[in-house]
C-alpha cells in the first residue's frame, strides 16, 4: 500500500510540538476545520476536513516521543499515523509516517502510470502546497495568515 | 477502528470507488489502454451486470471514462483523476506540516 514520510526540525521544545498533535484546538489550526479527541490509547480521534470529509480512529500510543494514531476507511484495513519526535539542536526533530493508505495508484501498471508516480514524486518531495488545500486559509510567505 | 465520512465531494467518492480490489484491477486493466465492457468482464471472469455496476460506480467517481465508438462503448481510466487521490494525503502532510511547525514555533517564542 502507499506511504507519505516526512521529516522536519522545527524551533520548538519537543513538548511544544507534541501538544500540536493532542490539543483539539491546535490541530484545528493546521489540520482542519474542526478536531474532537481524547488522546489517550484507545481514545478517539476524529478530524473534520471540511470539503474533503470527515477521517475518524484512535489512538494507540501516545507518550513524549511518539504519537501512533489508526484511521479506517470502510472496506479497507487501517491506515496508520505515526509521529516520532525527538530533541534535537535545540528543537525538535519531527518523523512522520502515514502508512496504509489506498493503493490505487500504486496497483496500477504500464508506462503511462510510471510517468505520471515520477512526476508526483517530484512534486511530493519539494513542490509548493496545493491551490485546493482544505479549509484552512493558506499561510503568508512569511508566516502568517491571510 | 473508525471509518471516512466523505463530504458530498467527488474525492470522497473515489475513496469508497477505490476501496473494492476488483475495481482497483479494472483501472489497472484500463489505465492505459481502453476496452469494451465485454472485454473487461472477460478478464475478471465476471458478468455483463457485475462489470457494469463497477464500472457505473467508477465513473460515478470520475475515476473512468467512456466514449462511444460506433456502437461500443469503450471504458479508460482518468489518470488524472488517479494521480489527483494520490497527491491528497501527501499534499495534506505538506501543507500541515508547515502550518504546525509555524504555530510551534509562535508558541515556543511566546507569541503563538
Amino acid at each position: 500500500m502507499a506511504e507519505v514520510r516526512r521529516s522536519l526540525w522545527i524551533d520548538a521544545p519537543p513538548e511544544v510540538v507534541h501538544r500540536q498533535f493532542t490539543d483539539p484546538a491546535r490541530i484545528a489550526a493546521w489540520a482542519g476545520c474542526g478536531a474532537d479527541l481524547d488522546p489517550r490509547p484507545g481514545g478517539i480521534y476524529r478530524l473534520d476536513m471540511g470539503r474533503a470529509g470527515v477521517f475518524a480512529g484512535r489512538f494507540v500510543t501516545v507518550t513524549p516521543g511518539l504519537i501512533v494514531q489508526e484511521v479506517g476507511v470502510p472496506g479497507q484495513a487501517p491506515s496508520r499515523i505515526e509521529i516520532v519526535l525527538a530533541a534535537e539542536a535545540g528543537g525538535t526533530r519531527l518523523t512522520l509516517t502515514h502508512s496504509g493508505l489506498p493503493d490505487g495508484v500504486g496497483a496500477m501498471a504500464g508506462r503511462g502510470w510510471d510517468h505520471h508516480l515520477a512526476r508526483l514524486a517530484v512534486a511530493a518531495a519539494g513542490g509548493a502546497p496545493a491551490g485546493d488545500s482544505l479549509c484552512v486559509r493558506p499561510l503568508t510567505p512569511d508566516g502568517g495568515r491571510l | 477502528m473508525g471509518q471516512v465520512t466523505p463530504a458530498p465531494d467527488p474525492r470522497g467518492d473515489r475513496f469508497r470507488a477505490l476501496g473494492d480490489p476488483t475495481r482497483r484491477g479494472i483501472l489497472a486493466l484500463i489505465a492505459d489502454d481502453e476496452r469494451p465492457a465485454g472485454q473487461i468482464a472477460a478478464a475478471f471472469a465476471m458478468t455483463r451486470p457485475g462489470v457494469s455496476r463497477h464500472l457505473r460506480i467508477l465513473r460515478e467517481a470520475g475515476l473512468v471514462r467512456v466514449r462511444a465508438r460506433g456502437t461500443t462503448r469503450l471504458y479508460r481510466a482518468d489518470t488524472e483523476a488517479l494521480a489527483d487521490m494520490a497527491r491528497f494525503f501527501a499534499r495534506f502532510w505538506d501543507d500541515g506540516l508547515a502550518r504546525l511547525k509555524h504555530a510551534a514555533q509562535a508558541e515556543a517564542r511566546g507569541d503563538g
